[in-house]
């Protein structure tokens, strides 16, 4: 038989109230089975009163080893957008209880390694998914597909970011000279961007970037600031350094 | 920045572009010097990608680098010049990471051309073209080592734009 533990040293189950107890049990449930729709084998439970020790004991072996699993991946990565989003909320769970009782929780598995539980408490480092955006600029290029409104914002439909929704002022807008509908343009906007996926969100529009189409420009413009330069690749690599 | 350009037109049913192409520094130097020999066939590259509406990418740390001499002024502005954004951050540390590893080299040098590779990576380009051998050893390293780099590694130079994309030149 399988099972998975949750331990609280220096505590007596006698010391909790019966709803943390009672959270405590859901949320280890919804570890082994964060998705509701898998087929459930029976679980039991044993309190133990050596410490606060809750022993749930099942025949499901795979649903134990998922969890041990998904256990380990958070352990390395310190992502929790990578698991389920039940498993998710029952470890942020579990982690505010440590918090309310002032204890670390220690969850193992009967696949985990004996020794190493993992570790859970006010400060363990689980990054819930918004502790993933960073606030920052960037340059958008795209297609405008839309330009007004009453809380005026621009539709950008990018190549590398999909459709980006850009808020901007009045002011602005009215003060663009030339139709900016169905014309590719380029924009500095500050956002929130995801550290992951690049994906951005909450963008406001700092100022456009001189960027342009024009077809008719087909001889790009010259400098002689690099006649003194023999070669291009030797004078680049003396800045970047050698490979 | 500047204001606004007038700003290209695009056409009412734009096709999906089938490339999307990624400039070092050195492709952008030859196209702002005439006199240099490389200059014909960057500018044929230049002019093609134009005409077919390929998306031409550089990053903000090429810009830097032409800017020591140079004035970015001159670089085309139908190059979207992307900034070093937070997940192209990411990715150049952990190349740089994975680089490291085996390379006995100075570890401040090449930190920049990891960051080129990881936005050419990111931005999901299907050529970068530089003329360089060294960011040719750094891909092949990074290749060897697992990593999936979308781009081809394309030396403007020797390879001209016509074999590169399969144009005939008339």
């Amino acid at each position: 038989m399988d099972w998975l533990q949750l331990r609280i040293d220096d505590m007596k189950p006698g010391d909790l109230d019966i709803p943390d107890l009672l959270e405590m049990i859901e949320q280890a449930y919804a570890l082994l089975y964060p998705n509701k729709s898998a087929k459930r084998q029976k679980v039991s439970l044993d309190i133990k009163d050596c410490c606060v020790l809750l022993d749930l004991k099942t025949d499901d072996s795979a649903a134990v080893k998922n969890m041990q699993d998904t256990l380990n991946a958070v352990n390395t990565s310190r992502n929790l957008d990578i698991v389920p989003a039940r498993f998710k909320n029952a470890l942020l769970k579990l982690k505010e209880k440590t918090a309310d009782l002032h204890r670390p929780l220690l969850i193992n598995t009967s696949q985990g390694h004996p020794e190493k539980p993992f570790f859970l408490d006010k400060n363990t480092l689980l990054q819930p998914e918004n502790n993933f955006w960073f606030k920052t600029r960037v340059y958008l290029y795209g297609i405008v597909y839309a330009a007004g409104g009453k809380d005026p914002n621009i539709h950008l439909e990018t190549r590398n970011k999909g459709k980006v929704i850009v808020s901007v002022s009045y002011k602005v807008l009215a003060s663009v000279k030339t139709n900016l509908l169905y014309k590719k343009i380029g924009l500095v906007a500050s956002v929130e961007q995801h550290l992951h996926t690049g994906e951005v969100r909450n963008a406001k529009f700092i100022e456009f970037l001189p960027y342009n189409l024009d077809k008719s420009e087909t001889i790009p413009p010259e400098t002689d600031a690099f006649d003194q330069v023999v070669d291009p690749v030797e004078w680049v690599r003396s800045l970047r350094g050698a490979v | 920045m500047g204001s606004l350009s007038s700003g290209g037109c695009v056409s009412k049913s734009p096709q999906k572009p089938e490339y999307t192409v990624f400039f070092d520094t050195n492709f952008l130097i030859y196209l702002a010097k005439p006199s240099a020999p490389e200059y014909p066939s960057a500018l044929k590259y230049y002019q093609w990608l134009k005409e077919n509406n390929v998306p031409m990418l550089t990053s903000v740390v090429c810009v830097a680098e032409f800017a020591v001499k140079g004035n970015p002024d001159v670089i085309p502005r139908d190059i979207e010049v992307l900034a070093l954004e937070i997940h192209h951050a990411k990715t150049a540390g952990k190349l740089a990471s994975i680089y490291y590893q085996r390379s006995k080299k100075d570890k401040a040098c090449i930190a920049d051309d990891l960051k080129i590779v990881a936005q050419a990576q990111l931005e999901k380009a299907t050529h970068l073209l530089s003329h360089d051998r060294d960011m040719m050893k750094i891909c092949e390293h990074l290749k060897s080592e697992g990593i999936d780099l979308p781009f081809s590694l394309t030396d403007p130079i020797t390879i001209p734009a016509e074999s590169c994309f399969g144009f005939l030149e008339i």
